[in-house]
């Protein structure tokens, strides 16, 4: 039905029809072109924005999960703060870099402002060799990412039926020690009976825990299954598993690249700068994003400006829709430019899914710019051509 | 104390006193910490009981003379936030000389990692 209401609209009677095998596609063009604009989830707020902005993708980037981690990473990198660090990519979430013994997960399935942007704010910085041999130029780029609202709780239903099922795991495991564990129980009053002084208590008290660490052992070896998984763990949903929010959110994010000739920070200035904007709502099947994005700064060219866009998302187990907008504006004397992309696909079986990708492209006068291809997909892994919303 | 691990379970092993009076009515209020989900269970002088999934002001003797007693607490706590791999638990007695906390905590080696916690309170007479 879609093929007949395309082929009726005027200008796209020659639509080709491609069928045969084809990966999952993103909006496509008829025909690539060699520098493709970028689409929405380009514009849309980065994990970290400094590795964007510095234009690296780092193999390896250090994230410490403790404040002591994160001093250690930052004196290694900086070499006892001698020197600017070389090629180096960090990203920490202040909040999470310390415990928090008295937070239970009730307290985290609504959050309030301040909670969403603490919970969530993470700090990226990065170094680059951005200059030539003969002209040798250190970037460094530092970001700030955080989510003025962050959504709910998925699942917290799930959440509360592994809390249960991991105390009455417990509850059998604890019945199974017990057992043996009261004879080790019985001795233990019998000597702290006789101990004269709190140094005997004490040395009692450690070997009584040294034993029951034992006894512990031999408990668990005897009743390990075969399976490595726990059983409270096995067929668990992603969504418990990973504590998935829905709802609205709201991301924000900033950063800038300075630029030092020859590694001096006397001489390093201001390079590239950038802005984030992304709110999106997010729920089981149905999706709305809207994304503004700011690039400024040398050496952006034509790139430099305003972005903004929207996307739609449907998605069920079958099929999915998705409509997406976008605009560009640029400082420069570049024209403005918009773009209007529609994705269908449509499992046909379990391995196979028809993707339909059908609009305009950016650039309206140039050769490639109608965006019209049906294909079947064949899929090999979790992602399709309309994802379900995130 | 004891940490250690095993197949990929970090456990924590302790054993701790807890002072109390001859007629004193013990509650144990047991906090899964660090947003992570977890279950508890306790047994005291050989009665099992399992948590609704922890405990919040659990009486622990009734009636009974606490004194020389001593109470398990089996706590397994599994990774469910993408940010961190930080377990705590705290245990918390009350009813005796005064009341005590008992925080531990511990880091699981990998995403949806499991944590058991093996603690044991002997109930001594003190003030």
């Amino acid at each position: 039905m879609i093929m007949r209401r395309l082929l009726t609209l005027p200008g796209l009677r020659a639509l080709p029809v491609i069928l045969g095998l084809a990966l999952l596609p993103a909006p496509a063009r008829a025909q690539d072109s060699v520098s493709a604009p970028p689409d929405l989830n380009t514009f849309r707020t980065p994990p970290s924005p400094a590795f964007v902005l510095l234009g690296v993708e780092p193999s390896s980037v250090e994230r410490p999960s403790t404040p002591a981690d994160f001093a250690v990473t930052v004196l290694n990198g900086t070499q006892n703060f001698s020197t600017l660090p070389r090629d180096f990519a960090l990203e920490v979430s202040p909040y999470w870099l310390l415990g928090h013994p008295k937070q239970r997960w009730e307290g985290d399935v609504h959050r309030n402002l301040f909670q969403s942007v603490i919970r969530t704010l993470s700090i990226a910085a990065a170094t680059s060799e951005v200059g030539t041999s003969d002209a040798p130029v250190t970037g460094a780029g530092v970001s700030l990412r955080t989510a003025l609202f962050s959504g709910h709780i998925v699942d917290s239903a799930g959440i509360a039926e592994l809390a249960r099922s991991l105390a009455i795991s417990s509850g059998a495991e604890l019945r199974q020690l017990q057992k043996q564990l009261a004879q080790l129980q019985a001795v233990l009053k019998r000597h702290l009976a006789a101990a004269r002084t709190q140094a005997d208590s004490t040395a009692l008290v450690n070997q009584f825990t040294l034993d029951k660490a034992d006894l512990d052992d031999k408990i668990q070896a005897a009743t390990a299954a075969k399976d490595s998984v726990p059983p409270e763990l096995s067929d668990l949903s992603p969504a418990v598993l990973s504590s998935a929010r829905e709802g609205f959110f709201l991301e924000v994010a900033g950063g800038a690249v300075w630029n030092a000739p020859s590694a001096a920070i006397d001489s390093a200035t201001l390079g590239r700068w950038g802005a984030w904007v992304t709110a999106s709502y997010q729920m089981t099947n149905l999706s709305f994003l809207a994304v503004v994005r700011y690039l400024g700064g040398s050496g952006l060219g034509e790139d430099e400006g305003i972005d903004n866009g929207v996307r739609f998302m449907y998605s069920r187990d079958r099929y999915g829709l998705s409509l997406e907008y976008v605009d560009r504006h640029f400082t420069g004397d570049q024209n403005n430019e918009w773009r209007l992309a529609g994705v269908v696909d449509y499992r046909l079986n379990k391995t196979f899914w028809l993707v339909g990708t059908f609009g305009r492209d950016y650039a309206p006068s140039q050769a490639g710019s109608l965006l019209a291809q049906i294909g079947v997909s064949m899929q090999f892994s979790r992602n399709r051509a309309v994802p379900s919303p995130e | 104390m004891i940490i250690d691990q095993k197949d990929g379970v970090v456990r924590v092993v302790d054993s701790q006193f807890y002072k109390v009076r001859k007629n004193s009515k013990v509650t144990l209020t047991v906090e899964v910490g660090d947003m992570q989900a977890g279950g508890t269970s306790i047994s005291w002088e050989g009665e099992v009981k399992v948590g609704d999934p922890n405990f919040e002001n659990e009486p622990i003797n009734g009636n009974r003379p606490p004194d020389g007693t001593i109470l398990n607490c089996l706590t397994k706590v599994v990774d469910i936030r993408p940010e961190t791999n930080h377990t705590s638990v705290t245990y918390t007695l009350a009813g005796g000389a005064r009341k005590q906390e008992f925080p531990y905590a511990v880091q699981v080696l990998q995403e949806h990692g499991l944590a058991r916690y093996l603690i044991t309170f002997i109930f001594t007479l003190g003030e």
